[in-house]
């Protein structure tokens, strides 16, 4: 049943854009693209495996204590990592993010170990059930969440770029560093920031996602691709790019899946990206720019 | 000393900017040497000079762009080590050159974040906002409209618009006739002039010698990073300073 | 003979010491068989100056081609060896075509995406053993000689080797090779001198994969078993980091890197320590202090003059 199929690739697809918004944030505002994202989520959701399974806490509590755990993941990076050597180049930039990718798996695999872990979902009541003249629409209940708290996280972060200060001046430090500087801003600490919101929605995504995943040194492989694939529909550049990227995503990718193979799914998105690219180099929504010699 | 109590200080000062012995080089080229200025309470300054000279650089150094040797107080407070977003707190602004508006924000919030330093003081911004839509009437009509799209000249008012709206008290210019018409860049000058004379000192780094010269008090004339004449502009000759100095 | 072939003969004789020890051989064999894979990952980055994360994707092409010839069709090895190679150089100019007309950064993403794509790939079909792989690939065999020895086969690959060294010496001095360097440098001034950007990337990134589907078809042979959960990104990771960690643009930097990837695992296995960890530490750490690599401490870099860039 296609609506079936939308419904539900609207769902994973918005996970795909939280992920995208994660990534564009932080490449917009510092200029680097973090390959190791999906694995920084990653470490929190161990975290959270750790809270909630292991020590037996509150699903809520803990599902907090790993949001924060991955702001504070995001901000260490950047101001451990990635400032004290901002001046090299890019393509290096990327390299160190490969770099941090290991050393994350590694440490994920040297504590937790190679195990796929179990957790559960949040709300296991009845789905939502909508009857139409089409046919049946089944959406379990912890689809509806992470619709919710995806959208909700995108309406935050859209009305704190768009109404607060701090929010404009991040947009400022995206545009030029430099000249919001003339301002009185203090770019250092908008980087740190965008981070750590960076860090807080990837660990987000990656404790929505575990359930259906389960939590495993490259639990978020998948995601972070998608993620990447939608921010690249999107021209990496602003927000409805992130969101629409996503969304088409997760709704062909669910199609492929249903009519065509699920086992190949990553293989068409990746053949969709290549011929979208082919088309339009700098993505859907991307606005094409010349390199400085 | 608390940013408030000093600038209240600061009120009886004559001297706001002295310059001594300042010196920026790229590598191993000096763009600016040994050279040394000042500024009083309500001059307006130009540093005139052709392309290259190292009026840009001397601009940038001041406001903490880049690094310097030599000493830069500002209303007497030693600022030669003061990080670049701390200085528009003191009250020095930079209008940097080829504008550096933001181009994918819209002409009101390019302005909010020229107050960004008042940014706790929501009055204040809403009255110096109108006071610059008073001034420069096209960016009214343009509130919404991402900077990007603005024409030159527009572009132009938005920065100086948007570098008055802290209320700095000492206000710097790279080079603000750079791609104007000649009736824009009249347009532009008056309402320096206007600015100046409400209060507020400024210092212009300029290669259109003869507009500037027009409504300043005192130039000084940079060759290869260093000064080769300054005074008052009464007192200075203005073709002579053109074959000389100008390499026109 | 060229002074510069002069630095192949101590490796001619390096193993001789070793003969008892046929694991040693064969830990040898291997870092050999990665060099070259770790040669064509050196291809991309020094001469293009492009990065690939996916590039375990070719190794495994070469692997699976190669071990689905010779134990399903009993293809002799050299000529299932050869088709590996070139099969992996056509998948390569596939997906160079469109990956090399957008910005690097893309070109990684698209890279480490086309990773994941063969990956799955593999584990689905059934000619490829599914999840579970294939196994029992036989040694090399040459007509009626069996490479079994791992002697044989250090000797095998050390010959590769020794004839990629020679090609590339050979390019890297020609217009082309020049060319690719231009390239490398600065795309735009590349551009302004009517240098077509797209082909040399193209090139590259099929030897790129060319190689790097040699050293998969030695790998599935020397192994005897493989299976999709071997060509991981991870994989892929390590063969950028052999190059960074090793030195880029020169075999004996690549073979350190190789060594010190491929050894490392061994010389630690007694040790409760993630080898992951250490990889990516040694990778950020080389990068920012040791930017050549770790060739720059060895100074018998000099020595050896066979500075292939």
């Amino acid at each position: 049943m296609v609506f079936q199929q939308i419904i539900a690739g609207i769902i994973t697809g918005s996970l795909y854009a939280i992920v995208a918004l994660g990534l564009v944030v932080a490449y917009k505002v510092t200029g680097v693209m973090n390959f190791a994202y999906g694995y920084m989520g990653m470490i929190s959701a161990y975290i959270f495996f750790t809270f909630f399974s292991m020590i037996g806490m509150n699903y809520i509590l803990s599902f907090l204590i790993s949001v924060a755990f991955g702001a504070l993941v995001g901000y260490s990076v950047e101001r451990g990592l990635l400032r004290p050597v901002r001046n090299i180049s890019p393509a290096s930039m990327v390299i160190i993010t490969l770099g941090l990718l290991l050393v994350l798996e590694g440490t994920a695999l040297q504590i937790w170990g190679n195990n796929y872990q179990q957790i559960p979902n949040l709300l296991n009541g009845v789905p939502f059930i909508l009857k139409f003249s089409g046919g049946i629409i089944v959406i379990p209940q912890q689809n509806l969440l992470i619709l919710g708290l995806v959208a909700s996280v995108i309406v935050a972060l859209i009305l704190y770029l768009n109404l607060t200060f701090q929010g404009k001046a991040m947009r400022a430090v995206a545009q030029s560093e430099e000249i919001a500087k003339l301002m009185g801003i203090n770019s250092n600490l908008i980087m740190s920031i965008s981070w750590i919101i960076s860090g807080a929605i990837g660990a987000l995504a990656a404790v929505l996602v575990a359930p259906q995943t389960f939590v495993y040194p490259d639990m978020m492989l998948n995601l972070q691709i998608m993620g990447f694939t939608a921010a690249v529909l999107g021209g990496f550049e602003s927000i409805p790019g992130s969101i629409i990227g996503g969304i088409s995503i997760g709704i062909i990718e669910n199609l492929v899946g249903t009519y065509i193979s699920t086992n190949l799914k990553t293989t068409f998105s990746l053949a969709i990206i290549v011929a979208i690219l082919l088309i339009k180099p700098e993505g859907l929504l991307g606005s094409a720019k010349v390199k400085r010699v | 000393m608390k940013i408030e109590r000093w600038l209240k200080l600061t009120l009886a000062i004559e001297r706001i900017l002295e310059v001594e012995n300042l010196n920026v080089k790229y590598g191993p080229v000096e763009a600016v040497r040994d050279t040394s200025f000042n500024v009083e309470n309500g001059e307006l300054v130009s540093i005139l000079g052709s392309n290259g000279a190292g009026k840009s650089s001397t601009l940038k150094a001041l406001a903490g762009l880049i690094h310097h040797e030599g000493k830069v107080r500002f209303f007497e407070r030693d600022i030669s080590r003061v990080e670049a977003h701390r200085i528009p707190y003191l009250g020095l602004m930079l209008c940097p050159e080829r504008r550096g508006i933001f181009p994918d924000l819209n002409v009101e919030d390019n302005l909010l974040l020229g107050a960004y330093t008042i940014r706790k003081n929501r009055n204040l911004i809403k009255q110096n906002i109108e006071k610059v839509y008073g001034l420069f009437e096209r960016l009214g009509e343009r509130k919404k409209q991402l900077a990007g799209t603005l024409s030159g000249g527009e572009q132009q008012m938005l920065a100086i618009g948007r570098a008055l709206m802290g209320e700095p008290k000492l206000l710097m210019l790279d080079e603000p006739s750079l791609g104007l018409s000649p009736k824009l860049v009249d347009f532009i000058f008056d309402a320096l002039k206007t600015i100046n004379k409400s209060g507020t000192a400024i210092l212009l780094v300029e290669q259109n010698a003869m507009i500037a010269m027009e409504i300043s008090n005192r130039i000084y004339v940079m060759q290869n990073g260093r000064f080769a004449i300054s005074g008052n502009v009464r007192d200075i000759d203005f073709q002579t300073l053109k074959m000389k100095y100008l390499g026109v | 003979m060229n002074k510069k072939y002069w630095w192949f003969l101590p490796f001619v004789l390096f193993p001789i010491p070793f003969l008892e020890y046929p694991f040693l051989l064969s830990i040898f064999v291997l870092i050999g068989i990665y060099t070259i894979a770790a040669i064509g990952m050196d291809v991309l980055t020094t001469w293009a100056g492009q990065i690939s994360i996916g590039n375990a994707a070719f190794f495994a092409v070469g692997a699976y081609t190669s071990a689905i010839l010779v134990v399903n069709f009993h293809v002799p090895f050299l000529i299932a060896f050869l088709i590996s190679g070139i099969l992996s150089a056509l998948i390569g100019v596939m997906v160079g075509l469109p990956a090399l007309r957008v910005s690097g950064f893309y070109l990684a993403v698209i890279t480490m995406a086309f990773g994941i794509a063969i990956q799955q790939m593999i584990g689905v079909f059934q000619i490829t053993g599914g999840y579970n792989g294939i196994r029992n690939i036989p040694v090399p065999t040459f007509w009626i000689f069996k490479a079994g020895n791992p002697i044989y086969q250090y000797y095998i690959v050390l010959a590769i080797i020794f004839l990629i060294f020679t090609v590339i010496s050979r390019i890297s001095f020609s217009k082309s090779g020049m060319s690719l360097f231009a390239i490398r440098d600065s795309e735009t001034a590349a551009k302004a001198f009517g240098i077509n950007l797209l082909k040399y990337k193209l090139a590259a990134f099929a030897s790129s994969a060319a190689l790097t589907g040699f050293a998969g078809s030695l790998y599935a042979s020397a192994i005897g078993f493989i299976s999709p959960s071997q060509f991981d990104l991870t994989l892929s990771l390590d063969l950028l980091a052999m190059v960074i960690v090793g030195g880029a643009g020169n075999i004996m930097g690549v073979m350190i890197g190789a060594a010190f990837f491929i050894g490392l695992p061994f010389l630690l296995s007694g040790y409760n320590i993630s080898i992951t960890i250490i990889q990516g530490v040694a990778l950020i750490l080389i990068l920012l202090f040791l930017p050549k690599g770790l060739l720059q401490i060895f100074k018998i870099k000099d020595l050896f003059k066979k500075k292939v860039i």
